[in-house]
């Protein structure tokens, strides 16, 4: 799904049998078409903002190129503080989420005990809801307990978020471990901690890196939760870009954050194609 | 190197005995196969000796001394698995190394074990591969030398070759018999394959249902074999049922000498495929009266299915032998055993008549 | 033979039974420490989904449900009675649903043909279709919003090509109904592109192939084999969208309109800037019920899946 299944002479051999491509795969052209214009146009509209000093109707690309809004974002007071607040924020939820979850999942995996699969498909309640409806009903009782508008209250209502994925994903992976592997190390001599450290978690590490990864990618963005429950107080980068797009001001310093705040999504993009043969990408949803 | 001991070893799961009372010695240096139809409990027995199952009851003895309370990480057993059990995420070196590692031996003297172990298996120079460039075949040479590094007491395997092309099966089966006799190591081998058992084994132990039902060197289970099982599940068999009156069993088509000590009642009569003879069509003593059924050419001998009076009756035949399909024979019982109340089976051999068309 | 055949047979049922069943090692004390530790590993994220989840909902479908006089708590409709008899509130409700509805109508239209052709074509044009429909997944919603902003609205990316290819008089979807299912869209395609692919591909070749082999045209393969076999895929993309789309706040707060307003919006507000909570409460209690059979069908099928899977395993 990558770039990479893209063979070297792509584009001459494209040029070449143009004709035949659009007979043999006319629907698959069309479609090829019509998504570049609907996916990448909006984005290429925010590239190139960022990158705009001044940009006149009607004018495809920007009148003057330059990097002078930069600067000015990066100065202002607000996305000072927001930005790696919100990296920190990320982190920790992410860490806690491991914490809590991690544990969970190898014994979703693993141990024996009454109501193992339906305890491990309760977990999709955190998606059965309508999500806003539920950050309501959160931040009512938040509201009550004086979490509104504290760090606290933000990384609570953001765990939530994380719960599903941090179990699935771990607990397919532990599951997928070939028990007579760690039974071979047991057979060498090693104890069980020890077949855990160097046989087990080597073997579960892609998954797990990829629930992390995700974790963190989506924790960062989370806007909704962080909007309800943080606001005053507490505001995160997410949460500042709604004032940001809603003040309109200069253009430029929507599209200079949209543009950095897109980099941990970049990361997703470099190893999407792993996440996907893994089916990690679905996992998130339940499915 | 050591020797094993057995004693009323036995494993329950819930309310099915996987393992029930198993008594069994090997000697030092002895290649003991384990032999038996899936689910008669030998994977059991091997991973209790392994440590992997705790026993319900009974007792484990290495050379002597009891390991039944020790888990799998502190006994002197070491295990080929059926399924090719090398960790991905480590190098061929690593692998076999890793054992050594946790003894903590000095690092030249784990690259000189290594190495030794990867001459064994004829694997010198793989140490820098991964598992997943190796071919099935070579990743079980590894997992046996990985097994073979930490000198252990008793070497395990559970049907290790299974998985294999058949080519690669016997050669392997080759090379493990050369390196066992070379190191002199106690073997355990649990098999379904009796051509594997029959070619390995100084011993098989035949197992159902939890229980061993022979235990003897492999011509004699071949040749005798102790109940009824054992005789249809080793090699070919032609098993039929009959009734003793007076002295003779009287099978339809046939009557044989019943031996000594059957009693007149309900008996099995045990031929081998081989123990048949084929004479011309016509009336003989001890003989069916049959039509050739069906001829498969099996290269080195000929399979004939014979539609006798007693029903279908194998037999194999030499190259050479001039049978047609559809013509009429008659077919000589030259040696057969006899089965009565579960007692030690009774064998009886006849000279051939010189009529025979076969030999 | 056939008597070594079967008991064989028979002896691997038992096995496999056994190991299934795993070893209830030792002694009865032993295997429940086993699972006591078990439950102690998975206790705190269920914890937290109970407490964080379970019962702020059910808190706040007990208290919109009572009123007290006098200090005495009762049972009283009065919260939603003012609800519905209020119309702006019944207007977002309805709008709510609207878009909701065509969303999915919008979502199913676009991602089936892609999915059926991303199924049975391969090739460059395929792959790049794929990389492209799966792109959305790696750009966050409020850049998303951002982006579409710039590219629909007035003086927009979308406006100046149209014009200098000669097209004037653009009208702007921005801030108008159509923004936000076009926003909602672009958000969906990706999974349910993915969900309804992996339906797909459980449908083999030789499965079709063979039916066409007894005479099957097209349409009674789409019909008779193909559409029973994703129907799970299916539903399960239709439900998490529906609560995807119904609780959804970002699109419809920076893409929609100022009035109407859908629910998640309209709570933010009445929570956020009018700081009524408990009206904020009973709009999410409303949504709840609506989604309730909705969020019951995804569990299900989910669950269904999965238990399948497990028993293909």
């Amino acid at each position: 799904m990558t770039t990479a299944a893209i063979p070297p002479n792509f584009w001459t051999s494209t040029r070449r049998s143009f004709a035949a491509t659009i007979r043999r795969d006319g629907f698959g052209l069309l479609a090829m078409i019509v998504l570049i214009l609907v996916i990448l146009g909006p984005l290429y509209s925010v590239v190139l903002w960022a990158f705009a000093e001044r940009w006149q109707y009607p004018s495809l690309i920007p009148t003057q190129f330059g990097l002078r809004y930069w600067g000015e974002t990066f100065s202002r007071a607000d996305i000072l503080r927001a930005l790696p607040f919100s990296i920190v924020l990320a982190l920790v939820v992410t860490l806690l989420s491991a914490v809590i979850c991690l544990p969970a999942a190898y014994a979703f995996a693993r141990m024996k005990f009454r109501g193992r699969q339906l305890l491990l498909l309760s977990f999709l309640a955190t998606n059965a809801f309508p999500r806003f409806g539920l950050y309501v009903s959160i931040a009512v009782i938040f509201f009550r307990l004086n979490l509104i508008g504290t760090v606290q209250g933000v990384i609570l209502i953001q765990l939530v978020n994380t719960l599903l994925l941090m179990i699935w994903i771990p607990t397919a992976a532990f599951q997928a471990v070939d028990r007579s592997l760690e039974e071979a190390a047991l057979d060498v001599g090693a104890s069980p901690l020890r077949v855990f450290i160097q046989i087990t978690l080597p073997m579960v590490m892609p998954a797990l890196s990829a629930a992390l990864l995700l974790t963190f990618v989506n924790t960062f963005y989370e806007a909704q939760g962080a909007l309800i429950v943080g606001l005053p107080r507490v505001v995160t980068m997410p949460v500042l870009m709604y004032s940001l797009i809603n003040s309109q001001l200069v253009v430029q310093y929507g599209a200079v954050v949209s543009f950095v705040l897109w980099m941990p999504s970049l990361l997703l993009l470099l190893v999407a194609n792993r996440l996907l043969r893994g089916g990690y990408l679905t996992a998130g949803f339940g499915v | 190197m050591a020797t094993l001991d057995l004693i009323g070893l036995t494993k329950r799961f819930g309310s099915v005995t996987a393992v029930d009372t198993v008594d069994l010695t090997v000697a030092d240096g002895e290649f003991m196969c384990i032999l038996g139809p899936s689910g008669c409990g030998k994977s059991t027995l091997l991973r209790m000796i392994a440590g992997f199952e705790m026993p319900t009851e009974g007792d484990i003895r290495i050379g002597g001394e009891s390991v039944t309370p020790l888990g799998a990480n502190k006994r002197p057993t070491a295990m080929v698995f059926q399924k090719y059990t090398l960790w991905p995420h480590m190098r061929v070196f690593d692998n076999i190394a890793f054992g050594l590692q946790l003894r903590r031996l000095p690092r030249a003297e784990i690259a000189r074990k290594v190495e030794e172990a990867l001459a064994l298996v004829s694997l010198s120079g793989y140490e820098g591969r991964f598992p997943s460039q190796l071919s099935g075949g070579q990743q079980q040479r590894v997992a046996l030398a990985r097994a073979l590094v930490l000198e252990p007491k008793i070497l395990l395997l559970d049907e290790p070759f299974s998985s294999l092309d058949a080519i690669l099966r016997v050669r392997l089966r080759e090379e493990l018999r050369r390196i066992q006799r070379r190191l002199k190591i106690t073997a355990i081998f649990v098999t379904h394959d009796q051509e594997e058992a029959l070619t390995l084994a100084d011993r098989i132990a035949v197992m159902n249902s939890g229980r061993v039902e022979q235990l003897a060197a492999p011509t004699q289970i071949y040749d005798n074999p102790a109940t009824l099982f054992v005789a249809d599940f080793i090699g070919a068999m032609n098993l039929l049922t009959a009734q003793v009156r007076g002295g003779q069993i009287a099978l339809d088509g046939v009557a044989l000498d019943a031996p000594d000590g059957v009693r007149d009642g309900a008996v099995t009569v045990a031929i081998r495929p081989e123990d048949l003879a084929l004479l011309p069509d016509g009336d003989h003593a001890g003989a069916w009266r049959a039509s050739v059924e069906q001829i498969s050419d099996l290269g080195h001998y000929r399979r004939a299915i014979l539609e006798t009076p007693s029903g279908m009756i194998k037999i194999y035949l030499p190259k050479t032998a001039a049978a047609e399909e559809g013509s009429a024979v008659s077919a000589f019982v030259r040696r057969y055993l006899v089965y009565q109340d579960g007692a030690p089976p009774r064998e009886v051999t006849r000279p051939l008549p010189a009529q025979a068309l076969t030999v | 033979m056939f008597r070594r055949l079967f008991s064989n047979s028979l002896s691997q049922v038992k096995t496999r039974r056994m190991t299934t069943t795993q070893a209830p090692t030792a002694s009865f004390s032993r295997k429940w420490r086993g699972a006591a530790l078990a439950y102690l590993l998975v206790a705190p994220p269920l914890l937290l989904m109970v407490l964080l989840i379970f019962i702020p909902a059910l808190q706040s479908i007990a208290r919109t449900l009572t009123i007290s006089v006098d200090g005495v708590p009762g049972f009283s409709l009065s919260r939603y009675t003012a609800f519905f008899s209020d119309p702006i509130s019944v207007n977002n409700l309805i709008f709510t649903f609207q878009v909701t509805l065509l969303t999915l109508a919008a979502i199913f239209v676009v991602c089936f043909p892609l999915a059926l052709y991303l199924r049975f074509s391969s090739g460059r044009i395929a792959s790049i279709v794929q990389i492209l429909a799966l792109f959305p997944l790696f750009v966050p919603g409020i850049i998303l919003c951002y982006a579409l902003i710039r590219f629909l609205g007035t003086r927009g990316t979308l406006d100046t090509v149209l014009s200098l290819i000669g097209i004037t008089g653009y009208r702007t979807p921005y801030l108008k109904p159509d923004a936000i299912i076009i926003g909602l869209v672009w958000e969906a395609i990706p999974f349910t592109v993915l969900v309804l692919t992996a339906g797909l591909r459980q449908v083999s070749d030789s499965l079709i192939e063979s039916a066409r082999d007894v005479g099957a045209d097209d349409w009674t393969i789409f019909r008779r084999i193909i559409l029973p076999l994703i129907a799970r895929p299916a539903l399960i993309a239709f439900s998490l969208n529906f609560l995807g789309i119904f609780g959804s706040y970002t699109i419809p707060y920076l893409l929609g309109p100022a009035a109407p307003q859908m629910m998640g919006v309209f709570m933010q507000q009445t929570f956020g800037q009018y700081r009524r909570p408990d009206e904020a409460e009973t709009q999410a209690v409303i949504t709840f019920i609506i989604c309730a059979f909705i969020g019951f069908l995804y569990v299900r099928t989910v669950a269904r899946q999965r238990i399948t899977h497990e028993k293909d395993e």
